[in-house]
C-alpha cells in the first residue's frame, strides 16, 4: 500500500521549476533549446536554418567576400552579362552585381530583424498590459490596435514616409509599426489565457506583485510562441522592406539593397534581365529559409507534443 | 442581430474616428508650418497666408480638427497641391481602375487558393497535399513584384504573347484591356492565394474531423457529396473572414502591381502624391483606403454572423 502511494505521488514530486528565482526563465529556455534540437531533426527546417546562417555569415563578412566595391561605377562595364570577371554581371552604371548582392544581404537582414524587434518591443508590453489588466486598459489598447490595423500596411508605410522622409531606417520603422498589431494581439491572447493558470493564481495568492507575475511567471511562458511568431514575421518584414525600397520609399541609392537593385533593373528588363534575376532570387530564398525554419519551429515548440 | 449590428457599427465608427485623428495629426507632425506645406513649395508668402486663412490654420488644433472632419464627412478632402483639382474627384477617377484589378485578382486568388486548399485537405498527406504546400510556401516567400518582373520577362520579352505594361479602359477596348490586365491580376491574385490556400486547408481539416462528417460517411453518402454538401459549406465560412482581412493586402499589393505594370490607378496615385509632397492628396487617399477597408471588414463580419448564428448569439466578433 505504502509503495503504491509513493508511486502515485511520484510524478507530482518531479522537480517542479517553481520557487527558485529564475525558474520560469530557465524552464522556458530549456523548452526553447529542446525545440531547437527537435528543429534540426526535420530536414527541411534544418535546411532553412542553415540557409539563414549562410545569409547571416554573408552579410557579416560582406566587406571581405564581395569581389568589388558595391558603389564604384565602371562606365566601361555598363550592363554586362555575367562574365568571369563579374560573375553575376554588372548594373546600369557598371557596378558589380555580386558585390551589391552581398552588401544587400546586410540591408535586408538588418531591416527584417530590426523591424521585428521594434514590433516586439512595442507589441509585447502593450499586449501584456492589455491582457493582464483587462478592463478599460484592454479596451483602449484594442481599439487603438483596430485603428492601426485599418491602415493597410503599404498605406501606413506611405503615410509615414510622406511625414518622416524615405530612408532605410524609416522603412524599418514603418515595417516594424506594421507588424506590431500582430504581436499585440498574440501577446494579449496568450496573456488572457495564462492569467487563469494555477501557477499565476498561486503567485498572486502568495503576494507577488503585478510586475513580478508578468515578468517571472507569464513572459517566460510566452517565449516560444513569440519566437515562432518572430520567425514567421521576419520573412514578411524582409519582403516588405524590399517592396518599400523598390518603390523608392525605403533605402536610397547608391546604398546596396535588393529592393533598389530590382528597381534599377525594371527599365532594362529586356536588355539586361540578369539585373532582375538575382536580387529577387535572394529575397525569395531568404524568405523561404525563414518560412521553412518557422514552420519547423512551430511544430517543434508546439506544447501539444509534450 | 440588431444589437450585434449596432455594436459592430459603433466600433467601426470609433475606429474610423481614431484613423481620422491619426491622419489629421500626421500633417501636423511635419516639420515646419502646415500652411506652407499645404501651399506647396512654389507658393510665395501671400499664397501661404491665403492657405492659412482658407483652412483656418491659425485656429486652435481641436477647432481645426472639427472643421476638417466636417469637411471630410461631406466628401471634401481638399485640393491637390499640384493640379488644384479636388482630391475626391481624382480619387473617383482612379478608383475604378484599381477596383477592376482587385476584382480580377480576387477571382484568380479564390480560383487557385480554395480548390488547392480543399484538395490538399481532402487528400491529406498525399502527393497533392505536399505539392499544394510547396506551392503555397513558395507563394508566401516570393516577393510578388519580382514575380511580376519574371512574368514580364517570360510572356512579354521572350514569348511576345502579352503586352508588358500599360492600361486601356475596359469599356473602349475590352479585349485589349483583359490582355493587359491578365499579368497584373495573376501577380496580385497569386500573392493572396497562398494564404488563402493555407486557411482553406486548415479550416477544411477541422471540419472533416467533425462527427457529422463521419455520420454522413457512415450512412453511405457518396464522398463527393459529403465534401461538397457537408464539409465545404462549413469549411469555407472562416475563409470569408480571411478574404476580408486580405482586402488590406489587396490594396498594398495593388500599389506595387500598378507600379510594375504601369497602370494609372489608385496605387500609382498614392505614390505620386507622396513623391510630389501632395499632402491633401495623401490624406484623402489614406482616409478613403482605410474607410473602404473598415467597411469591407464590417460587411464581411455581418455576412459571417448572418451565415453563422453562433456568432450572432454570443455577440463576439472582431473589431476593425
Amino acid at each position: 500500500m505504502a509503495d503504491e502511494a509513493l508511486k502515485e505521488s511520484g510524478p507530482a514530486r518531479a522537480p517542479m521549476p517553481e520557487g527558485s528565482r529564475a525558474a520560469g526563465w530557465r524552464f522556458a529556455l530549456g523548452r526553447v533549446s529542446r525545440g531547437g534540437k527537435r528543429l534540426l531533426l526535420r530536414p527541411l527546417a534544418a535546411a532553412g536554418a542553415l540557409a539563414i546562417l549562410a545569409f547571416v555569415v554573408l552579410a557579416l563578412t560582406a566587406p571581405w567576400v564581395s569581389p568589388y566595391d558595391p558603389a564604384s561605377a565602371d562606365w566601361a562595364q555598363v550592363r554586362k552579362a555575367p562574365t568571369a570577371a563579374h560573375w553575376l554581371g554588372t548594373d546600369e552604371i557598371g557596378r558589380d552585381l555580386l558585390s551589391r548582392l552581398v552588401w544587400g544581404a546586410r540591408a535586408s537582414l538588418l531591416a527584417g530583424v530590426c523591424s521585428v524587434l521594434i514590433a516586439m518591443a512595442l507589441g509585447v508590453p502593450a499586449g501584456l498590459l492589455s491582457g493582464y489588466y483587462r478592463g478599460w486598459t484592454d479596451g483602449v489598447v484594442m481599439r487603438l490596435t483596430d485603428a492601426w490595423l485599418s491602415f493597410p500596411f503599404l498605406i501606413l508605410a506611405v503615410g509615414l514616409t510622406s511625414i518622416v522622409g524615405a530612408s532605410l531606417l524609416n522603412a524599418t520603422l514603418a515595417v516594424g509599426l506594421g507588424v506590431t498589431p500582430a504581436f499585440i494581439r498574440l501577446t494579449r491572447g496568450q496573456t488572457l489565457a495564462l492569467r487563469e493558470e494555477e501557477y499565476v493564481q498561486s503567485a498572486r495568492a502568495i503576494g507577488a506583485g503585478d510586475l513580478r507575475i508578468v515578468l517571472r511567471h507569464m513572459l517566460p511562458n510566452l517565449t516560444s510562441v513569440l519566437i515562432v511568431q518572430a520567425t514567421i514575421a521576419i520573412p514578411r518584414a524582409i519582403i516588405a522592406e524590399s517592396v518599400l525600397s523598390f518603390l523608392g520609399l525605403g533605402a536610397q541609392p547608391p546604398q546596396a539593397s535588393w529592393g533598389i537593385m530590382l528597381n534599377a533593373a525594371q527599365p532594362f528588363l529586356d536588355q539586361a534581365p540578369w539585373m532582375a534575376w538575382y536580387p529577387g532570387l535572394c529575397i525569395f530564398l531568404i524568405a523561404l529559409a525563414f518560412n521553412l525554419a518557422g514552420d519547423g519551429l512551430r511544430d517543434a515548440l508546439d506544447p501539444k507534443e509534450y | 442581430m440588431l444589437d450585434y449590428l449596432a455594436r459592430r457599427l459603433a466600433v467601426s465608427a470609433l475606429v474610423l474616428l481614431l484613423v481620422s485623428l491619426i491622419v489629421f495629426a500626421g500633417l501636423r507632425f511635419l516639420p515646419g508650418d502646415p500652411a506652407r506645406v499645404l501651399a506647396g513649395t512654389e507658393a510665395d508668402d501671400v499664397g501661404v497666408e491665403a492657405i492659412r486663412e482658407r483652412y483656418g490654420l491659425g485656429r486652435p488644433l481641436p477647432v481645426q480638427y472639427a472643421a476638417w472632419l466636417g469637411q471630410v464627412l461631406q466628401g471634401r478632402f481638399g485640393e491637390s497641391i499640384r493640379t488644384r483639382d479636388p482630391v475626391a474627384r481624382i480619387v473617383g477617377h482612379k478608383l475604378p481602375i484599381t477596383l477592376q484589378l482587385a476584382a480580377l485578382a480576387l477571382l484568380v486568388a479564390t480560383g487557385i487558393g480554395i480548390p488547392m486548399g480543399v484538395l490538399s485537405a481532402v487528400r491529406r498527406n498525399s502527393v497533392w497535399d505536399w505539392l499544394a504546400n510547396a506551392v503555397s510556401l513558395s507563394g508566401v516567400s516570393i516577393p510578388n513584384f519580382w514575380f511580376g518582373m519574371l512574368l514580364i520577362l517570360l510572356f512579354a520579352v521572350d514569348l511576345h504573347w502579352l503586352p508588358a505594361s500599360g492600361y486601356v479602359p475596359p469599356l473602349e477596348q475590352p479585349w485589349e484591356n483583359l490582355q493587359r490586365m491578365l499579368m497584373p491580376a495573376l501577380v496580385l491574385g497569386t500573392a493572396l492565394s497562398a494564404y488563402l490556400m493555407r486557411q482553406t486547408r486548415n479550416s477544411m481539416l477541422e471540419v472533416l474531423a467533425q462527427d457529422y462528417i463521419r455520420t454522413a460517411y457512415a450512412k453511405g453518402v457518396p464522398a463527393r457529396r459529403v465534401i461538397v454538401r457537408h464539409a465545404l459549406r462549413n469549411g469555407l465560412l472562416p475563409v470569408i473572414t480571411i478574404l476580408g482581412l486580405q482586402a488590406g493586402d489587396l490594396i498594398s499589393g495593388a500599389v506595387v502591381t500598378e507600379q510594375i505594370f504601369v497602370i494609372p490607378g489608385f496605387g500609382r496615385l498614392i505614390l505620386e502624391a507622396v513623391f510630389n509632397r501632395d499632402y491633401p492628396m495623401v490624406q484623402g487617399v489614406v482616409l478613403v483606403t482605410c474607410t473602404g477597408y473598415v467597411a469591407v471588414n464590417l460587411l464581411v463580419d455581418l455576412a459571417y454572423s448572418w451565415a453563422n448564428p453562433r456568432i450572432r448569439v454570443r455577440g463576439g466578433g472582431r473589431g476593425g
